[in-house]
């Protein structure tokens, strides 16, 4: 077999990912003008998809370890109107946030342990567990958000939603990211050579890390031009590091792609496998919780229908990330470009007035298309083969 | 006799690899051709080329006569071609005569599946093939030998002038095999070819007339099954000639016991075992013998935490253990090869490097962070001690084959040096040269200490390998034989009647 070009094969639904996002882009800018590729489009794409990209990451592990969460914005909503309540002063207690984020945070770890518990121990598939979860933490939801509490504005939670990063922090992130980087993938090249195993070349790493670091550079100048990096992004950033590593580099891990990819001989291997199950479910719940602060800070309060449809946003952002819904496969960094392409699509079709009915019947296109062109792509189906095989006779005798 | 199916140079690529590279010979109408080679050779892409399944990508396939192109296995059904596969492809939850008829189902009025003809065919067809199953049993209820009666039934329930059969006799036990065997030949005077797909030689040699060999995609001989012999295929197979595996196992394992069952019951499991006592010293091979379904499995999986013992005592080591779960097996020095690697053994989609460090990921971890360095080099030893072969230990387990798949379980379980071996069925499936060198590889563990029970319903390599042997039945031990009174008949004596033999011939 002769060298791939990078030195490593290059991940097909990761490359098709970014073409589909450069063209939605390129797309959007003509539709929309100038003010789409402006400093305050870009910050507000990238804070408008905190909350179900949280989400979704957390999916991604609950998906890979053969499950799947649809309770996770009724869970987010449960958790953003406890906390409003929490430091309401008029309706509720009053409390600082200090005080009331942790508790909201630990009320949706909870919530996510009890559903983890009835699908790990009851056997009651996930699927049943979290659909009665949608449901039931709804209903919670309205009750306590009954008078839609407002949360003081004096309060540190509420500059997570509204405030940014100062643009000379920006810039320290923005290189300290890429020096982080660029460590790993340095370190990691030379312990898999070493191995004899492959690894980028040189140019290829070398391109990457200068592509990620002047585009992250230019994001970043461009945003500071508006407000700055808004403090959730940040937030965003840190969960999909950290995910991304909990699922590439731990036991707990890889233990969740083993038991999604074969329960039984997980089992019969020593993994734990119900303990893992209710620790997925319950990590799943403290990310809600987390991306029900963010909301909660955003929306400076809590409504009874805050996060509706974002479990199907989350879902859909990790399918099109290349997340197997058999289990056993998926990454964070495709949740996070299949977020992407979400975000892009809503913002992009709100910029260019799309009629609300018409955006829906595009998001929901874009996810059955973006799954359908991978599949397509990789195991297509015997009419499809037959059909491209006729298409190269035709064109190869034509010629 | 005419010649029914004729290959002429067929070939077949898988990307980079020759699947098949020309192969021409011939079948021969109404005989029994065996089509025999190792994993990997070919047999089995060549069989789905003749079923259908597969397209050739040069050559040519005549059947009566007459080239044929078949793109379905619709297509090669129309000629008579049916194919019985290594797993059942029948819908369990349905009744055996719905499966006959599966997807041709005689209708009423209106689209109406009429049932009381589908039975009335079925029964006839079932009376025809001398079989005593009912048609309105449901599939999940018959024994996998059954099963297996009923996917003949099913095969040859339309015109059918040639019956594949792939792997028939992998899951299903001596008298079982029998009973097969019976039906072919009675099938097989009727006028029906059959081509038989095994790795088995004993049943070759019983049932074929003749036997093609095929080697790394290349045909190598058709011969007369009369006027060869054992040693000879299997040299064509291998393509050197091979000493026939020494059954040299010197009596060993006077030391400590390691393992010892006292009065073990299970009721929990699929087959209650009833007051099972057994012991394993250190060194020592012993097996556990019987027919499929007699409880052998269901010890192993108790001694393993997966199933939980309802009276009785496990001791390791002479210290009595309550083993609640595969980790605290996997602690106290055991390990276990299940008997199915993929459904219990595999994970097919990962790599061989993380399907082997899964059973210890923590010693290959720091504060929970897996050092990949030592998971790789850990990979890499492995697979050059169990000489796995593979492109790389990145590869996906789901790509290689039967062979190599078995080696990367025992490889998962033997980098964390058991002192107590469980193996169930390790030979189960793969060709002759992994037979081999799994046979040697159990026998330098013993050599090494380590306490081996070894679960196989292959006599001849029970009785190549064990120092001792407990024969099972319906859940209970029925018999204890030294290596010195062993042989298949003291065997087959106690696991299908439950009794000594008693008195000489």
């Amino acid at each position: 077999m002769n060298e791939p070009r990078f030195g490593i094969r290059v991940n097909f639904r990761v490359m098709s990912m970014i073409l589909i996002l450069v063209v939605m882009w390129i797309f959007f800018r003509l539709q929309v003008g100038d003010f789409y590729f402006s400093g305050e489009s870009i910050a507000k794409l990238s804070r408008d998809m905190v909350s179900w990209t949280i989400l979704a990451a957390g999916m991604t592990l609950v998906i890979i370890s053969g499950n799947i969460d649809l309770s996770v914005g009724s869970l987010l909503s449960v958790v953003a109107a406890s906390a409003a309540l929490m430091m309401n002063p008029e309706y509720g207690p009053g409390w600082s946030a200090n005080v009331a984020v942790p508790i909201a945070l630990a009320i949706g770890t909870s919530l996510g342990l009890l559903q983890g518990t009835l699908v790990a121990y009851f056997r009651i598939p996930s699927f049943i567990v979290t659909l009665g979860g949608l449901f039931v933490f709804r209903g919670i939801t309205q009750k306590i958000s009954e008078f839609d509490p407002r949360v003081p504005a004096d309060n540190w939670v509420v500059s997570l939603g509204f405030d940014y990063v100062p643009h000379e922090t920006g810039y320290a992130m923005i290189a300290a990211f890429v020096l982080l980087l660029a460590g790993v993938l340095i370190v990691s090249r030379r312990n898999r050579l070493h191995m004899n195993l492959p690894s980028w070349n040189i140019p290829a790493l070398a391109g990457i890390l200068f592509i990620v670091a002047a585009l992250l550079a230019l994001l970043v100048m461009k945003m500071n031009e508006y407000k700055g990096i808004p403090n959730q992004t940040v937030v965003m950033a840190i969960v999909l590091i950290m995910l991304h590593v909990i699922s590439k580099q731990t036991t707990f891990g890889r233990h969740l792609y083993a038991i999604g990819g074969n329960t039984e001989a997980a089992r019969i291997s020593g993994i734990k496998v119900e303990r893992k199950i209710v620790a997925v479910f319950a990590l799943m719940g403290f990310l809600a919780g987390v991306a029900g602060i963010v909301w909660m800070a955003q929306n400076q309060g809590s409504t009874k229908n805050g996060g509706q449809y974002y479990e199907l946003y989350a879902i859909a952002a990790a399918i099109i990330g290349g997340t197997s819904l058999m289990g056993g496969r998926g990454t964070i960094f495709g949740t996070f470009l299949g977020g992407l392409v979400m975000a892009t699509v809503i913002q992009g079709m709100d910029y260019t007035n799309l009629e609300n009915w018409l955006q829906l019947v595009v998001r929901g296109s874009v996810l059955v298309l973006a799954v359908g062109l991978d599949i397509m792509a990789k195991n297509p189906p015997l009419w499809a083969r037959r059909l491209q095989s006729k298409v190269w006779k035709r064109s190869r005798s034509a010629s | 006799m005419a010649e029914i199916v004729q290959f002429e140079s067929v070939t077949k690529r898988f990307g980079g690899t020759v699947a098949l590279d020309g192969v021409s010979f011939s079948i021969r109408e109404g005989e029994v051709h065996a089509l025999i080679g190792e994993n990997g050779a070919g047999k089995s892409t060549l069989m789905r080329i003749l079923s259908g399944v597969l397209p050739k990508d040069s050559g040519r396939v005549f059947v009566g006569g007459s080239e044929k192109v078949f793109r379905s296995a619709v297509d090669a059904q129309r000629e008579g071609i049916s194919t019985v596969y290594q797993e059942p492809h029948l819908v369990p939850h349905m009744t055996v005569a719905e499966n006959v008829f599966l997807g041709r189902e005689p209708l009423k009025r209106f689209g109406w599946v009429d049932f009381n003809t589908l039975n009335a065919r079925t029964q006839g067809i079932l009376a025809q093939l001398e079989l005593t199953i009912s048609p309105t049993t449901t599939l999940a209820d018959l024994s996998s030998a059954e099963v297996q009666l009923v996917q003949i039934a099913r095969a040859i329930a339309f015109s059918t002038k040639i019956l594949i059969l792939d792997e028939p006799t992998a899951s299903i036990t001596g008298r079982e095999t029998e009973i097969l065997f019976s039906l072919l030949k009675k099938l097989n005077a009727k006028g029906l070819t059959i081509v038989y797909v095994s790795h088995r030689l004993k049943e070759i040699f019983e049932l074929c007339h003749r036997a093609t060999v095929l080697r790394d995609g290349k045909h190598v001989a058709t011969v007369d099954v009369e006027k060869t012999n054992e040693r000879e295929i299997i040299s064509m197979m291998v393509g050197r000639a091979v000493e026939e595996t020494p059954s040299v196992r010197n009596e060993r394992g006077t030391g400590e016991v390691s393992l010892e069952l006292r009065d073990v019951s299970v009721s929990e499991s699929p087959v209650p075992v009833r007051n099972v006592s057994l012991n394993v010293r250190k060194g020592e091979i012993v097996a556990l013998a019987g027919l499929v379904g007699s409880g052998r499995s269901d010890v192993a999986k108790a001694v393993f935490g997966l199933n939980r013992i309802s009276a009785g005592s496990i001791h390791v080591h002479g210290k009595r253990v309550d083993i609640k779960s595969p980790g605290d097996a996997i602690q106290r020095g055991i390990s276990f090869v299940p008997e199915d690697r993929k459904s219990e053994g595999l994970i097919p989609i990962q790599s061989i490097k993380h399907n082997i460090s899964l059973t210890g990921l923590k010693l290959l971890a720091r504060l929970g962070f897996i050092r990949g360095s030592s998971e790789t080099s850990l990979a890499r030893t492995s697979s050059a001690q169990l000489s796995i072969k593979s492109s790389s230990e990145e590869a996906e387990v789901s790509t290689l084959s039967g062979g190599n798949q078995q080696k990367v379980v025992l490889a998962k379980w033997l980098w964390l040096k058991p002192t107590i071996l469980i193996l169930d069925e390790p030979t189960r499936g793969i060709d002759v040269g992994a037979k081999a060198e799994i046979h040697s590889l159990i026998t330098n563990l013993a050599k090494n200490d380590v306490a081996v029970l070894l679960i196989s319903s292959e006599l001849p390599e029970v009785l190549r390998l064990a120092d001792r042997i407990y024969v099972m039945r319906d859940g209970t031990i029925t018999g204890e034989l030294q290596r010195s009174e062993a042989s298949q008949e003291s065997i087959m004596h106690l696991a299908a009647l439950g009794k000594q033999e008693t008195g000489g011939l």
